[in-house]
């Protein structure tokens, strides 16, 4: 019983950056659920759209600082439950631990081909932990921690292997992509 | 390495010519000065003219700027005003060191007018900005907005909407008091405010209409562990007609009654929302079943924000603009939202008309191609379309072929009436039906049961407010003497109004019922009725269910009238129905010829609701047995339902089923008190307890107006609302009683004599009739004494409206209602 409002009580956030429907702009979005994956809250940030000048200006830097300093961080600052891990689906997202004091990973399926557009190709340098899931249900994932915070994968560690038995850590993305586009169907958001 | 390669080829070359030409000798040749000489060569003279000097003008150097007047920059400006009063105009004097201190001519170039002025040098300005400013094009500098804005972060919480799955606990926080001082999950204003919550649709969101999509998937098979709330489960061929409707944008659901269609419809819509194929939706049904709808998407779809339909015009056309996931109405009020379009007088037209899926129950309502509800049905427009049915091939085929013009238009033509064959043919991959005795053993479990929620009609409603309003003052008048038994009272008057308004006779049950049982006679089966109001309520539902030959099992019938009516409903087809009260049919029978048992009112206590329903549900029994018990919303009903559905919840969880037979011992006073808001009398029922056999003595040693008193008391004990009279000038009488009972409202006026052994004499009972004999709202007089009366008396009130009670019967009164002395 105890161990099953443990897992309650831990509550998973996920964050994205997406781009638009008509790829003009880009918003962030994040999804708090509990261990189940029950979704307990959901914020996604009003379209951000660099113009023509903005983006050769920003180069290869736009979409980090769109996904952490005007997404991510000011997301996680105005959501209402706060997560015990934060997991993040584009490397660059992983900057949002400078702001924030829980812990952040991002995290991919383990084998999978690196897309180097979402990377900045140092990620060889950063500690990798693979997690395995112990039902066999979902593929093994891994992990990877922000690099001055190398501290977070014992928890991340812990928190994972703990929810990866019936919950896949990469599905909820899924989901957010699904409600992205519905939502973009409101003008607010196009 | 290219040198020597050459080298080589230059000499196989030459040894290859020497080969072919083979050079003698060599011989050496001389020759002289003169021959190698070369010779002079001739010079010849050409005469080439000397190029002119070109003529520079300035008609060919157009690039350089013609000068055409040079100015200097003046060494002072100054800004002076026109001096013609109706001009004003500002203008910029540029003045050179000479003329300051002259008097110069101007001439303003707005409005012409000439003047004199004299520039003094302490007025002069040296800032050029301005005449510069004339003098040059200053290029604009372009900027442009580097920084990126920061968004918005708009979202919502869900927590609280989940809140209720907490897990169960006996000392939850529902057991607090709420601000009203009843505990939070008894009192009827907080659930009434949960209620309210619920249904209130001002605030859905964009964030609400994504929420299924953010749910966890379904998993294979909606095996998932999350996805269905805890004692919802699908059958194994539910699952497949929810897979069946999920894959079919075009579908005929005509699982026999029972099979819980409706149940595999939201399930189905679940997925679909959840998979984000839909957004929104359009479910129409009978007015019967709008509140069971309604029951079962919350149960069973719970993420999913319902919106039912109803209330004058404009509140249906608040509702239809409002956004919600699905639209739940009746067929008849979608008929009136779109009326002008199909030429209906009542001017409509306020409908929605899009919608990613619309559902029909009893979808055999649009069969008939010219009416006005299937006209309206038609004009709805959504590319997902499932009709729902119990009995599809029951209709005739041409009204089958209706009901697909709308499903699947062109599927079916109207002269395919004539070819059963195809047309069974053609429906098939869109139709799909389970009977009840073709499941496959353990498919289906041998008795499934449904609670069938309804709302009261108008004029239902109407009376059942009115006496909820009565009761409740009546309870709250008796005050810190009210019992349970008055609250008992009160509640059988309200549970029969759910039955039927008497007045009216209208009857939101009956019209579910009749629906009923034409499916079940249609399908060649019986049903069982149960009342525990034999008379109040098994004999309204007998003239109602006359088309189906009722028998009604009642206690008063002799034993061989019994047997007559069990023998009859078991082997005479015609006998669809068997009325039967709980008490009398009960026990002991066996008529396993019905496999319908339906609880007309609400039995709460579920061993004696088991006990009614094994009389269809034993051995012998070949089909399952379902059974229905049906409930209105937002009555008393409702609330004892929620009261023992969270009791029984807890104690399943925790010891066992409930098993008690009485009501008062399942719910607790307080909970019983609740259902009026109030809470139980506050008199300290340790003393009453504990109070011994009532005797004379007892009674002598009271004072007279501590008699009244205890007078007063027995009648509030007895169900009266009482109010004593003051000591003196009481004219005759000491207290008014007031009675609001199933027979009527009873007003009793009560004298009291308190003369402890002695006798009351005739004068007594004339003074008291003399107070009521003209009254006739008075309904009897009491006189009560603590001694006896006398002969004269007893003769006296005979045939009249009094009654006279001597200290014998006063204790025996005091003994029974365990009244305290004090």
């Amino acid at each position: 019983m105890s161990s099953n409002n443990e897992n309650k009580s831990c509550l998973l956030g996920f964050l994205s950056l997406f781009k638009t429907l008509s790829k003009d702009g880009h918003l962030g979005a994040v999804l708090v659920t509990d261990s189940q994956g029950i979704p307990q809250e959901f914020r996604c940030t009003h379209p951000v759209k660099p113009t023509t000048i903005q983006k050769p200006l920003y180069g290869d830097m736009l979409e980090p600082y769109i996904g952490v300093n005007l997404c991510g961080v000011p997301l996680f600052k105005s959501v209402q439950n706060i997560p015990s891990l934060i997991i993040v689906d584009k490397e660059f997202l992983l900057d949002v631990r400078k702001a924030i004091s829980c812990p952040v990973i991002f995290i991919r399926r383990a084998g999978e081909a690196i897309d180097l557009k979402s990377t900045t190709g140092v990620e060889s340098n950063f500690k990798r932990e693979r997690v395995d899931c112990a039902t066999g249900r979902f593929q093994p994932v891994v992990f990877t921690p922000h690099p001055d915070f190398n501290d977070d994968i014992t928890v991340a560690r812990e928190i994972l292997e703990k929810v990866f038995t019936y919950l896949d850590p990469l599905e909820p993305f899924e989901r957010m992509l699904k409600a992205i586009e519905l939502l973009g169907k409101d003008k607010k958001f196009q | 390495m290219l040198l020597n390669s050459l080298k080589f080829f230059e000499r196989t070359k030459l040894n290859l010519i020497s080969k072919i030409f083979p050079v003698r000798q060599t011989e050496t040749l001389f020759f002289d000065k003169i021959e190698i000489d070369l010779r002079g060569t001739q010079i010849s003279q050409i005469d080439i003219p000397s190029i002119s000097v070109p003529t520079v003008t300035t008609d060919f150097c157009p690039l350089n700027p013609e000068i055409i007047d040079l100015q200097t920059a003046p060494s002072y400006v100054q800004i002076i005003t026109c001096q013609n009063s109706q001009c004003n105009q500002k203008l910029l004097l540029n003045i050179d060191e000479q003329s300051i201190g002259k008097q110069l001519n101007f001439r303003c170039p707005t409005c012409r007018h000439s003047f004199i002025y004299s520039p003094s040098r302490n007025e002069l300005i040296e800032d050029f900005t301005e005449w510069l400013k004339g003098q040059f094009f200053i290029p604009a500098i372009e900027s442009f907005l580097v920084q990126l804005d920061r968004p918005r972060t708009p979202g919502k919480s869900y927590r609280q909407s989940i809140e209720k799955d907490k897990q169960p606990s006996l000392f939850d926080e529902k057991d607090k008091d709420c601000s009203h001082g009843l505990k939070k999950r008894w009192c009827s204003f907080c659930i009434q405010g949960e209620k309210q919550e619920r249904e209130r649709t001002s605030n859905i969101d964009i964030f609400d209409l994504i929420f299924p999509i953010l749910q966890p998937p379904l998993g294979e098979n909606f095996d998932s562990p999350i996805f269905f709330p805890p004692g919802f489960q699908l059958y194994p061929f539910q699952r497949s007609g929810v897979k069946f409707l999920a894959e079919n944008e075009r579908a005929l659901l005509g699982d026999e009654m029972g099979l819980g269609k409706s149940i595999q419809t939201i399930v189905a819509l679940r997925v679909l929302f959840r998979k984000g194929d839909i957004i929104n939706g359009l479910i129409l049904c009978p007015k019967s079943v709008l509140t069971d709808w309604e029951k079962k998407l919350w149960d069973w779809a719970p993420e999913l924000r319902v919106l039912k339909i109803r209330g004058t015009r404009e509140q249906r056309q608040i509702s239809w603009n409002t956004p919600a996931h699905l639209y739940l109405t009746t067929y008849e009020t979608l008929r009136q939202d779109l009326g002008d379009l199909i030429g209906d007088s009542d001017p409509g037209n306020v409908a929605k008309k899009n919608f990613d899926i619309i559902v029909l129950d009893e979808i055999q309502k649009i069969k008939n191609p010219s009416a006005d509800t299937t006209k309206a049905v038609r004009q709805i427009n959504s590319p997902r379309r499932w009709g729902l049915s119990g009995t599809p091939l029951e209709i005739r085929l041409e009204e089958l072929i209706s009901v697909f013009a709308y499903l699947k238009p062109g599927l079916l033509h109207y002269n395919d009436g004539a070819r059963p064959g195809k047309v069974k043919e053609v429906i098939k991959p869109y139709f799909l039906r389970r009977r009840v005795d073709a499941l496959p053993p353990g498919e289906l479990k041998e008795k499934v049961c449904y609670i069938r929620w309804f709302d009261l009609l108008p004029a239902q409603r109407k009376a059942y407010d009115e006496a909820f309003y009565e009761s409740k003052v009546y309870l709250e008048d008796l005050g810190e003497y009210r019992t349970i038994q008055h609250v008992l009272a009160q509640i059988t008057k309200l549970k029969q109004i759910c039955n039927f308004d008497p007045f009216t006779k209208e009857s939101c049950k009956l019209e579910f019922l009749l629906d009923q049982l034409e499916d079940v006679s249609d399908q060649g089966n019986k049903a069982l009725v149960f009342s525990q109001y034999p008379e109040k309520t098994l004999k309204f539902i007998e003239q109602e269910l006359k088309q189906f030959y009722p028998l009604v099992y009642h206690g008063s019938l002799s034993d061989s009238q019994r047997d007559d009516i069990v023998k009859k409903f078991q082997n005479e087809e015609d006998c669809k129905v068997l009325l039967m009260s709980v008490k009398a049919g009960g026990l002991g029978l066996t008529l396993h010829r019905a496999n319908y048992v339906y609880h007309f009112d609400l039995w709460w206590n579920p061993a004696v609701a088991a006990q009614a329903e094994g009389r269809a549900y034993r051995i012998g029994q070949k089909n399952p047995v379902f059974v229905y018990s049906l409930i209105t919303e937002g009555t008393i009903e409702e609330d004892i339902q929620k009261m023992l559905d969270e009791r029984r919840r807890l104690f399943k969880e925790v010891i066992d089923d409930l098993s008690d037979t009485n009501l008062s011992k399942i719910l607790s006073e307080d909970e019983l008190f609740s259902l009026f808001n109030l809470q139980k009398g506050k008199r300290d029922d340790s003393k009453s307890s504990s109070t011994k056999k009532v005797s004379p003595e007892q009674l002598n040693q009271i004072s007279h107006q501590d008699f009244e008193s205890l007078i007063s008391r027995l009648y509030e004990k007895m169900g009266f609302h009482v109010k004593l009279t003051q000591q003196t000038r009481d004219k005759g009488v000491d207290i008014y009683a007031k009675r609001v009972s199933e027979s009527g409202t009873e007003f009793l006026v009560i004298q009291c004599k308190h003369y402890p052994k002695g006798t009351v004499g005739v004068e007594h009972v004339r003074e008291l009739y003399g107070v009521i004999h003209d009254q006739p709202r008075i309904t009897k007089g009491v006189l009560i004494t603590s001694g006896n009366f006398s002969k004269d008396c007893r003769e006296f009130v005979r045939d009249k409206r009094i009654e006279l009670f001597d200290y014998s019967y006063v204790c025996g009164l005091l003994e029974k209602y365990d009244v305290p002395f004090s």
